[in-house]
């Protein structure tokens, strides 16, 4: 036992280590060679992040409809059956998440419902009745894609979505999906006691499902002729996606014959958790260009690679490059180092709640409300959150910081181990 | 250098004076840093790994220590067997009459260290004093209780009394909420709110189970809100969030509280 809790010890020590030490030197500018490399370039060919136009072209906005594709063969055995058993689909509750459960319904014409507005679910008994009344009378097969909004994290806050949940298992609201965030059923597994048979949950990308879908985003509008886009890293030099030949001959389900990913891929699954919206957007404000780079149809690699200092491949067939800087280099919206337990607090919040307006907000946590607003502007600067309407929504890229300081400060459980 | 008439002790010439100040020193200077710099290095780690990081403190104090102990001893006296038993024979007798408590404390901080009966950053009880657990030396360890009061205690007491660790290394810390009510009301619907209060708290920590024990007095009913924070060190925190909500809460849903003059009238009566 005594030598398990000293192998233990061991290992939080370098697992910690390099994170706590980037803590403690935080106050000392140290450059990485990659930014002095980069630094030591003339003004006109340092690398600026891509222009919308480029982007739209070598990492355009996803079309979800094969994710709903696959939703719908995964439903398929229950849309299909006799029974009335609930299905619950989780996926993550951020501001304009992928609205794949919504996009299912209109495909197969199921009603999608809003739950009762949350300044009814306290206050109004009768909007209350009257939703379930409503519920109860209606025969067609619904959706409620945000279970994550019918509830406030109250004493009294907590009744609708327990008799929600009671009423849709025991089968009085007819056929319905529910669509939740993760780390909100998590806790509303402990304000609810009962249980859900069929739970659907959408596989994280790994970093080499990362690297062949984003290939294939940059190749989707490649003009006849153009040569394929090469995705580098800034610092190395060395690829980040695998090139289109060497995919070619790599079957789709074939994990093994994969390239290993490149570690910043790796880095990028990690972060965003798998979720494939979140990795495209951290990855397509990561790309960067030389300052006056040609349009990607004139542009060739030798001219690139010339003007940012370093030696063509000569092997290689003519290619535009697109570069990526490393992981630690790249701007993402992150809390800062001195993220107090306000900041936990109100980002805990509005992660349980998918949103949360000012006045909703300041009744839940221990905080005068000037505090609260002032950490919700402090938060909005700095990105991670963003204001809709009355009510604030974590970003896509807010989503992961925060899940990423929420479950280092032991806040968040693992969702997929309860 | 060789032995001298006396066969144990070695001629201790300016060269090893110098070596054993420098190997005291280098073990000085190093704990000091360890010591310093350890908790530093705890805060900055993410939180849940911050107990066992400041767990490793005596530790590496007792490595230290034994290393000195072992550098120094062969430079004094000659290492062979028979010197060794006599030289630990009369330490031992020295230490037994003139440091009897010292040596005492001594022998148990090495007993603490492996049993683990507490580590900093736990939150312990002896004797009187309650506080968390901020170092733990040779001879004492030093707590902080609540009222930022800083309590040093011998180590010698583990032999004598009860040592009450509330997390035991761990981030599960068993925190406790009481009200007092009125005897006429529903139960039922008492326990089910107060559960809820400590669900609906921001401190909690989900994955531990929340209790609600109740008790019948003749006053009134006593209930003890159970539940787990995420981090020991939000205890009070959380005892007032609970507190505050709790009392909001039963008053919003009319619960009325135990009243101690209805004891002294009936008793009057």
């Amino acid at each position: 036992m005594r030598v398990q809790e000293g192998v233990s010890v061991l290992r939080t020590w370098i697992r910690t280590l390099p994170e706590a030490l980037s803590r403690l030197w935080t106050g000392s500018e140290t450059s990485s060679n990659s930014d002095k490399a980069l630094q030591a370039l003339p003004e006109e060919n340092r690398l600026r992040p891509a222009p919308d136009a480029l982007l739209d072209r070598i990492a355009p906005p996803p079309d979800w409809s094969e994710a709903v594709s696959a939703l719908d063969t995964a439903l398929r055995p229950w849309t299909t059956g006799s029974d009335d058993v609930p299905a619950l689909v989780l996926m993550p509750g951020y501001h304009n998440a992928p609205p794949l459960l919504k996009l299912w319904a209109e495909v197969h014409t199921w009603t999608t419902i809003a739950p009762v507005p949350r300044p009814h679910i306290m206050q109004s008994a009768e909007a209350v009745e009257s939703w379930f009344i409503e519920r109860a009378n209606s025969q067609t097969p619904w959706v409620l894609p945000r279970l994550e909004r019918c509830y406030i994290r109250t004493p009294s806050g907590l009744a609708f979505v327990r008799r929600l949940l009671d009423h849709w298992t025991g089968g009085s609201l007819g056929r319905g999906i529910i669509g939740c965030d993760p780390h909100a059923w998590t806790y509303l597994q402990q304000v609810w006691a009962g249980a859900i048979p069929h739970c659907f949950v959408l596989k994280p990308f790994s970093a080499n499902m990362l690297a062949r879908w984003f290939r294939t985003l940059a190749e989707l509008n490649r003009p006849d002729g153009a040569p394929p886009v090469s995705f580098h890293m800034a610092d190395r030099d060395s690829p980040v996606l695998p090139e289109r030949h060497e995919r070619e001959h790599s079957t789709s389900t074939d994990v093994s014959g994969d390239e290993a990913p490149s570690p910043y891929l790796r880095m990028l699954a990690a972060y965003s958790q798998g979720d494939p919206n979140i990795a495209w957007l951290l990855w397509r404000q990561s790309l960067l260009t030389p300052a006056d780079a040609l349009p990607l149809n004139t542009e060739d690699a030798e001219q690139t690679a010339e003007k940012i200092g370093r030696a063509p491949d000569p092997k290689s067939e003519p290619r535009p490059i697109i570069w990526v800087p490393p992981w630690s280099d790249a701007e993402h919206p992150k809390l800062s180092h001195d993220a107090t337990q306000r900041d936990t607090f109100v980002l805990h919040a509005l992660l349980l709640h998918g949103g949360l307006s000012a006045d909703q907000l300041c009744p839940l946590l221990p905080m005068n409300p000037y505090a609260v607003r002032h950490r919700l502007h402090h938060m909005h600067t700095a990105g991670i959150i963003t204001q809709r309407g009355a009510e604030w929504h974590l970003t896509p890229v807010g989503y992961a910081a925060a899940c990423d300081m929420l479950r280092k400060d032991a806040y968040l459980p693992d969702p997929h181990a309860t | 250098m060789g032995s001298d008439a006396v066969g144990m002790l070695r001629d201790v010439g300016w060269e090893s004076v110098l070596g054993i100040i420098l190997i005291v020193a280098a073990a000085v200077g190093l704990t000091l840093l360890i010591q310093r710099f350890v908790p530093r290095f705890a805060e900055q780690v993410p939180g849940r790994y911050r107990l066992p990081v400041l767990a490793t403190v005596p530790l590496f104090r007792l490595v230290i220590l034994v290393v000195t102990i072992g550098l120094i001893v062969p430079i004094v006296i000659d290492p062979t067997f028979e010197n060794l038993v006599a030289f630990l024979g009369a330490a031992g007798l020295a230490l037994g009459f003139a440091l009897k408590d010292y040596a005492s404390s001594l022998i148990a901080g090495i007993v603490v260290v492996y049993e683990a009966a507490y580590r900093p950053g736990d939150w312990v009880s002896v004797g009187s004093g309650y506080g968390e657990v901020q170092s733990v030396g040779m001879r004492s360890m030093k707590m902080i209780t609540p009222d930022d009061t800083v309590v040093v205690v011998p180590h010698q007491k583990l032999w004598t009394e009860l040592i009450y660790n509330g997390n035991n290394g761990t981030q599960n810390l068993q925190c406790v909420a009481n009200f007092y009510l009125d005897p006429d009301h529903s139960a039922v619907h008492a326990r089910q709110l107060l559960h809820d209060v400590a669900l609906t708290s921001p401190y909690l920590q989900v994955t531990k189970p929340i209790a609600v024990v109740v008790q019948e007095k003749p006053w009134g009913t006593h209930y003890r809100l159970k539940a787990y924070p995420v981090d020991p060190r939000d205890q009070f925190p959380f005892i007032t969030d609970l507190t505050v909500r709790g009392k909001d809460a039963l008053r919003s849903q009319g619960f009325q509280p135990a009243r101690a003059s209805a004891l002294s009238e009936s008793a009057a009566a």
